[in-house]
């Protein structure tokens, strides 16, 4: 159909304000709307002359559970009430995400126990570490490990995949408690292995630490605070 | 009912998520918009649906409005009508009600109350825009269509079958009507 005609574009901008079109030449004079400006022009006249029309309606009160189902779901008031499935659902999420976490860390200290413990001691001279922390990259693959032992002052790390840090900013470990603020363990460097010196020992600073992460920071700020996403992130768990 | 200007500024207000204009803009147009979207729906509960549906849609959308275009009321109304529409067009919705009989009174008397008949309506808005007589010198079925379509929403063969005549006949008497309506309507530009 060709819709150059000013007249067969009022004829139809028309029908479609007064609700005589069917259904699908509904759905195509909407097409056509978004694409020709006279097709919306013609609809616009017409929309304020329905509106004109629609003026002398009488006004109805809604009831008052229209504006609460409004609210709802414009995300400003929550569900009412919360059904024992949603609540399971909740629940479930944090719970899944720490298994999860804690699972990879365990099967990573199983398969790769040279990733944790030193590997120039006797074996009967180590004790296994007791803090593991296993963090991702944002694709989800493993990037770092850290570990120490229970009452241990010293985070050893390795990297799994190389750390890229931009000139003139340093790579920060921070530990996430569960409640509370990040705070700052030390500076990663770009070796695939290191050891950082803590401010206290692993039991008094990671006991309540749900997570490890490593943001990007300009060099010597001494954030007290990531100031910005992490690069890498991942579950810290106390195995003994 | 705020003026046009205040309701621009109160939908500028939710364009960037301002729930206290939002309350203001759903206070001052939802009743109106409920009775347009109950005239054609008949349902309390179907009209109320579009209704939420048209809200939510003004706090997702209001940023997409555009004041040079239409006047807010105009721009509300369409998205109101536009939701009744497809839920009236839909076949998942039988009209439980019978159509009125001639005079447009019957299906308005099933709504519980006295207001009045379409074509009642139509007067009403003529008179308010002072173009009663020229909506006066639209044909008497023309006019009949023109208020059955735009108040109550009855499509060409359901108009056929209220006003028993051909549906030929309608069409050509809603296109005569249009025509004039439009040119009655050009008067106040």
């Amino acid at each position: 159909m060709k819709y150059d005609h000013p007249e067969l574009l009022d004829r139809l901008a028309a029908a479609y304000v007064f609700g005589t079109l069917g259904r699908l030449p509904r759905r195509r004079f909407e097409r056509l709307v978004r694409s020709n400006e006279a097709a919306a022009r013609a609809l616009r006249t017409w929309e304020m002359h329905g509106a004109a029309l629609a003026a002398a309606v009488p006004p109805v009160q809604p009831s008052p559970a229209v504006w609460a189902e409004v609210e709802r779901r414009t995300g400003a008031a929550p569900r009412p009430r919360p059904t024992a499935q949603r609540r399971w659902r909740d629940w479930l999420r944090p719970a899944l995400g720490f298994a999860f976490g804690l699972l990879v860390a365990v099967g990573v200290v199983r398969e790769q126990p040279q990733w944790v413990l030193p590997s120039d001691l006797p074996e009967h001279a180590v004790l296994p570490a007791s803090y593991v922390g296993l963090m991702l990259d944002a694709a989800g693959k493993p990037a770092a490990l850290a570990s120490s032992r229970r009452h241990g002052v010293e985070l050893s790390v390795k990297l799994l995949q190389p750390l890229v840090v931009p000139e003139g900013a340093e790579a920060v470990l921070w530990a996430l408690p569960k409640d509370g603020a990040p705070f700052r363990l030390g500076v990663l460097r770009t070796d695939a292995k290191q050891v950082i010196a803590m401010a206290g020992t692993s039991e008094a600073l990671l006991a309540a630490v749900g997570e490890l992460a490593v943001s990007i920071e300009p060099v010597g700020a001494a954030a007290a605070q990531p100031s910005g996403g992490f690069v890498l992130r991942g579950h810290c768990v106390k195995l003994w | 009912m705020l003026d046009p200007v205040q309701l621009e500024r109160l939908l500028a207000r939710v364009a960037l998520r301002d729930r206290q204009a939002f309350r203001q803009l759903y206070d001052a147009c939802a009743p109106q918009l409920l009775g347009v979207a109950l005239r054609l729906l008949r349902r309390r509960d179907l009209a109320e649906d579009v209704l939420q549906d048209a809200f939510t849609s003004v706090w997702h959308r209001a940023d997409s409005y555009r004041a040079d275009a239409s006047q807010p009321m105009t721009w509300l109304t369409s998205v109101v009508r536009n939701r009744a529409l497809d839920v009236l067009r839909s076949e998942s919705l039988r009209r439980a009600e019978s159509l009125d009989d001639d005079d447009g009174q019957g299906g308005v008397a099933a709504l519980g109350d006295d207001r009045p008949s379409p074509l009642g309506l139509l007067e009403q808005a003529a008179d308010a825009l002072h173009l009663r007589r020229c909506i006066d010198d639209i044909d008497g079925p023309q006019r009949q269509c023109l208020a059955l379509a735009y108040y109550h929403g009855l499509s060409h063969s359901e108009l056929a079958e209220h006003l028993g005549s051909p549906i030929g006949s309608v069409k050509v008497w809603l296109r005569r009507g249009l025509d004039k309506l439009r040119r009655c309507m050009e008067r106040l530009a």
